[in-house]
């Protein structure tokens, strides 16, 4: 008695490639077609990295680059990693040939403006820049006014950065050592680049540490500028039925908010209703 | 051959013995998304209470070895968004409706039992006595006289069948098993979580707000098969297993162990269509072990001599 439309969620899918940053970071490339055709930038997949007990739950990635064939087909996606714990050191130590499982697409977009003319301000700090080259990829043949703002620790932390060359968006790179672009906080960036608008209509999307996208979203409340984010969180389950990965959103209650979860009303969200 | 699934659980018939367990499959609506939910004799719910419930600070959940521990807080619409909004689509998906209601007291119990009475579509209750991450959440399942109080007001209080659904947490769960079945249970379910904790000692902060929380998933399968095969030594009333279920073995375990049903829990996080899998495994298992029917195998565990 099927009361939703079912697309296919679960994916048994081939690692083709490597490619290693140094660093901890690198990124798989996956044959993956079906998924590769049905996601949208910022959303989400939930990857189980072996089937055994440990590590039991599946860890969430955003598409960093959608794969196409010569003909500018939907091959696969990749993922952009970087080494913490025990999920993304097995991950980090695959390659061709080794078979992952896959829950998604997964969460709501990012969703463009109507008007062609504003232009699209991502701010992304360190391997939350993934789900923006996906972005590009995706919003450049719009001819959409891309610009990218990155942030990171240190030019070790922004080896990947690479892989946006071409892409079709201004870059600009901020590193809190100055070893490569800015020295400083990419929120430094993105005031200089709020204020370089002069009247222009703007939209912020951003995707990083939770206090660097606080502190963006409140640059942008006082700018006047929308502003959205995907927000990275623990997670169970990744599809909405754990009540585990959630964030405070202003609500008209006694308590003044409530908490949503993250995996089915984000990831992506208008930062004017979080609470951070 | 032709196959039997069907068990029953005192009143409660289920087309097949698998069932979700609360909280882990919200009320049907994401499950349904991966496939036809036929392979289920019923969904349980996540636990509702009469007023809305915020739920608990972040970060909520924890991975631990084979398992994770989870302090959501009973995070829940309350009784009357659920009645309205929730519950007609929840008796839609196929299988058997069944509400887990839990009260910070007696009388919350007491006053949802009723009021779910007068609901139509739901096939039983099951009162979660035992969450163990509120404050005021345990002392129903942690002494046979509270309990056995609790289920006999909830029994005057509504016509459903009741499923008890209890603690791990406790010194003897064979008594508060004989509790729940003297206070007119008709079923009870084990074991809810045991209560674990996880730290970072470098940040050394608990990596649940909540400090405290529920450890789940095949880590606790074995002491959920203790506990399954005491209660059910222990009372009359059907036991239905929930503990670190993931494959049909395990189920099958559970069942030769005095299980007449099994709930899936957190195997559910991290493979949403495990139902259907575990289904077509014991399909399998059935028809290479000759037995026909799945309640055959109840309680067959053999004595040692």
């Amino acid at each position: 008695m099927p009361t939703t439309e079912r697309i296919k969620l679960l994916h048994d899918v081939a690692v083709t490639r490597r490619t290693d940053f140094g660093h901890g970071y690198f990124e798989l490339y996956l044959d993956a077609p079906e998924l590769a055709r049905e996601m949208s930038a910022g959303q989400f997949f939930n990857i189980r990295v072996r089937s055994e007990l440990f590590p039991l739950l599946r860890r969430p990635f955003s598409s960093f680059d959608l794969l196409k064939d010569a003909r500018g087909k939907p091959v696969g996606v990749s993922i952009l990693g970087h080494t913490v714990g025990q999920g993304t050191r097995m991950l980090a130590g695959m390659g061709e040939g080794d078979r992952i499982h896959l829950n998604g697409p997964l969460g709501h977009p990012f969703e463009l403006p109507e008007n062609p003319d504003t232009r699209i301000l991502m701010v992304g700090g360190g391997i939350g820049l993934a789900p923006f080259l996906h972005s590009i990829r995706q919003w450049a043949p719009e001819k959409r006014d891309l610009m990218l703002l990155a942030g990171g620790r240190s030019q070790r932390d922004l080896g990947f950065m690479k892989r946006f060359a071409n892409s079709g968006a201004n870059i600009l790179i901020a590193s809190e050592d100055g070893s490569v672009g800015v020295k400083g906080r990419v929120t430094v960036l993105l005031e200089a680049e709020l204020k370089a608008l002069k009247g222009k209509p703007a939209m912020v999307f951003t995707c990083g540490p939770w206090a660097m996208m606080d502190a963006v979203a409140q640059i942008c409340l006082q700018a006047g500028v929308p502003s959205y984010a995907s927000l990275e969180s623990i997670m169970a389950c990744g599809y909405g039925v754990c009540n585990g990965c959630v964030a405070k959103v202003k609500e008209d209650n006694e308590h003044g908010f409530r908490y949503a979860k993250t995996c089915v009303e984000g990831t992506v969200m208008d930062c004017s209703r979080l609470i951070w | 051959m032709a196959l039997d699934f069907s068990v029953k659980l005192g009143p409660l018939e289920l087309s097949t013995p698998l069932m979700t367990a609360s909280g882990c499959s919200g009320y049907g609506k994401e499950l349904d998304r991966y496939h036809d939910l036929a392979c289920y004799g019923a969904l349980v719910g996540k636990s509702i209470s009469r007023k809305p419930r915020l739920g608990n600070d972040y970060p909520r959940t924890a991975e631990t070895a084979a398992g994770m521990i989870n302090a959501i807080g009973l995070q829940n619409e309350g009784f009357d968004a659920f009645v309205k909004n929730t519950l007609p689509k929840m008796r839609g998906f196929g299988p058997k409706a069944v509400v887990n209601v839990v009260g910070h007291d007696f009388d919350e119990y007491v006053w949802l039992c009723e009021r779910f009475d007068a609901e139509e579509g739901i096939a039983a209750l099951e009162l979660n006595l035992s969450c163990p991450n509120v404050a005021e959440g345990l002392q129903f399942s942690s002494e046979p006289g509270p309990c056995e109080k609790l289920v006999a007001a909830c029994r005057k209080a509504t016509q459903l069948p009741i499923i008890a659904k209890l603690s791990p947490n406790v010194a003897n769960i064979a008594s508060i098993a004989k509790a729940a079945e003297a206070g007119g249970a008709d079923a009870v379910s084990a074991i809810n979580t045991l209560v674990g904790m996880a730290v970072n000692w470098r940040r050394k902060e608990p990596l649940v707000a909540n400090y405290t929380g529920g450890l789940s998933g095949p880590a606790v399968k074995p002491v959920a098969l203790r506990c399954v095969w005491q209660a059910a030594n222990a009372v009359k009333i059907p036991v239905i297993a929930i503990g670190g279920i993931s494959n049909a073995d395990d189920v099958l375990e559970f069942m030769v162990a005095g299980a007449s049903a099994v709930q899936l829990g957190t195997i559910l996080f991290v493979e949403p269509d495990a139902g259907q899998t575990i289904y077509n495994g014991l399909k399998e298992r059935m028809l290479d072990a000759g037995v026909k029917r799945i309640a055959d195998i109840v309680g067959t565990l053999k004595q040692r001599a």
